[in-house]
């Protein structure tokens, strides 16, 4: 077997899923937990990026967090882990679309991906969001080990007889 | 059929001399058929033949004492006797045997009639409730035999020899349609017992037919039960949109039920929204007063905004540290008559009424900067 063929294994095995969803899980968890208690302090995150019409702020400030958590109790847990990784790789999406738009306007703000005091946005925050927004593909593309949804549809079939 | 008819015994004589009383014997025995043919039932049986061996006799009274071994039951008629009530089938048989053993024939064979000597002691009045004067013992068959006793002739004494044969003639007779009737019965009984049958068997038929339609039911459920469980199975573990709609509601109604618990929570809409704005001034009029200076210029952006670029002479005033700047750098230089113009909005936030907004609480003179350097792409004009 070539290295390529080892890698696409590798990739693609059910274990790289689980580590993944379990990684990826746990970082929205954690982000969320101080945006959660704090949302207007993510609000003027969200108000410094430019992007989102003033009207619309407070509202992504609550519900986002919120949107963070669920997903990555689910895809930790393993149910409904698809939907979950689509909505997580839905928000990586706009947070790296923000962040080069805002790199690329040359304003001067920090992530506030966890806390409202962090270090400045940089390339580097563009590229690891990009890093766990293939993470997350791989959780939608390939299936993932120990999935609760798995239990269930072992009793599902099993009642199909 | 042979009729057995015991020899003259005792207190009966021939009558060869009366042609006009065996007349009427042989027209008792045509009545006795003409009256017991129609009748299928065995009580009724019993009553009318007692009622015409009673008259044809001469007789007060009389009864029937039927025995069907079969059934184990016991069919008698009484008239003219003293009350007897209901003999038991242990009675009945035990009264068969005395009969038996008093009998002028001693073996019996089906469809038999016989006289019993000396009726009145084998026969007690208390036992039978009359004076017995003649006893006859038929046998039907080995299942189905029976006693007739007859009180005494109101004419005369004893039975005449015609007497004993007409009265052995219609007990023939009698035994004849006991028979049929009982054969009657038989096959009543039958047709009831297969109608209850042919009953049971129609309501097993609908049982089976309404099982049969649970059945189907369930089957139906069954079928359709396992279409949902297949396609459930089929659904699980692949992306849906529904999915992600309902993990959206939830989230959104989570997140406003707890903002309005949190301690650290705010109004879902920005306050400035339903805020009367502050007054306008344009950048031409803005230009003209800064000449003139007697305007004070603030920038209600944050620090890191103001420091990328400001409007000459503008003092940063961010909204979460206003009271802090004001008191410090904006307080001291205000005049009472000076008019503060405060800019700085993004199309995210509205910094400039929230500045204004806090200004207008302590100065009359608030103006806010309609348009300029902030509508073209955010970048400072100077």
């Amino acid at each position: 077997m070539n290295g390529i063929g080892m890698l696409k294994k590798v990739i693609s095995h059910p274990v790289t899923g689980l580590v993944l969803r379990v990684y990826i899980g746990g970082i929205f968890i954690a982000a969320s937990m101080y945006k959660i208690n704090y949302p207007g302090e993510f609000a003027e995150t969200i108000a410094s990026y430019q992007l989102v019409p003033y009207w619309g702020v407070n509202l992504m400030a609550l519900i986002m967090p919120w949107t963070e958590l669920l997903c990555g109790l689910m895809l930790i847990l393993g149910f409904r882990t698809r939907a979950s990784a689509v909505l997580i790789a839905a928000m990586l999406v706009v947070f790296c679309v923000a962040i080069t738009v805002t790199l690329l306007r040359g304003i001067p703000i920090g992530c506030g991906c966890f806390t409202t005091v962090e270090d400045p946005l940089s390339w580097t925050t563009l590229v690891r969001d990009l890093i766990w927004l293939a993470m997350s593909v791989q959780v939608i593309v390939f299936p993932s080990a120990l999935q609760l949804e798995d239990r269930l549809l072992m009793s599902l079939k099993e009642v199909d007889g | 059929m042979s009729l057995p008819v015991s020899p003259n015994s005792g207190p009966f004589e021939p009558d060869h001399q009366n042609p006009d009383r065996r007349l009427f014997y042989l027209k008792s025995l045509y009545e006795l058929t003409a009256e017991l043919s129609p009748i299928t039932d065995s009580e009724r049986l019993l009553n009318t033949f007692l009622l015409m061996v009673m008259g044809v006799i001469g007789s007060a009274s009389g009864t029937i004492l039927v025995v069907d071994r079969n059934n184990h039951t016991v069919l008698q008629s009484v008239r003219g006797a003293g009350p007897v009530g209901n003999w038991s089938i242990d009675q009945a048989e035990k009264s068969l045997y005395v009969g038996f053993t008093a009998a002028e024939t001693r073996q019996l064979t089906p469809m038999s009639v016989t006289f019993i000597r000396d009726p009145a002691a084998v026969f007690p009045n208390a036992e039978i409730g009359m004076d017995v004067h003649t006893a006859l013992l038929f046998m039907v068959d080995d299942a189905l035999l029976g006693l007739i006793h007859l009180g005494a002739p109101l004419d005369t004494g004893a039975l005449t020899t015609e007497s004993r044969e007409l009265l052995s003639g219609m007990s023939a007779g009698f035994m004849v349609f006991l028979k049929n009737v009982r054969a009657f019965e038989t096959v009543q009984a039958l047709n009831a017992d297969l109608n209850r049958i042919n009953d049971d068997l129609r309501q097993t038929i609908a049982d089976l037919t309404e099982a049969r339609n649970q059945i189907r039911l369930l089957e139906f459920a069954r079928i359709r039960l396992k279409q949902l469980v297949q396609k459930e199975v089929s659904r699980v573990g692949r992306f849906r949109m529904i999915d992600t709609v309902l993990i959206l509601i939830i989230t959104t109604t989570l997140s406003i039920l707890f903002n309005f618990s949190n301690p650290n929570g705010m109004p879902l809409l920005p306050e400035t929204v339903f805020r009367t704005p502050a007054p306008k001034i344009d950048i031409q009029t803005l230009h003209q007063r800064l000449t003139r200076k007697d305007v004070i210029l603030v920038d209600a952006r944050p620090q890191e905004l103001f420091d990328q670029g400001h409007l000459s002479d503008a003092i940063n005033v961010p909204a979460p540290l206003f009271d802090i700047i004001y008191a410090m750098k904006l307080g001291p230089i205000l005049e009472p008559d000076s008019a503060i113009v405060v800019y700085g909005r993004t199309i995210s936030r509205r910094y400039d009424e929230e500045v204004a907004w806090s200004l207008l609480q302590r100065h009359e003179k608030v103006l806010v900067l309609t348009d300029g350097w902030h509508t073209k792409g955010d970048r400072p004009a100077s």
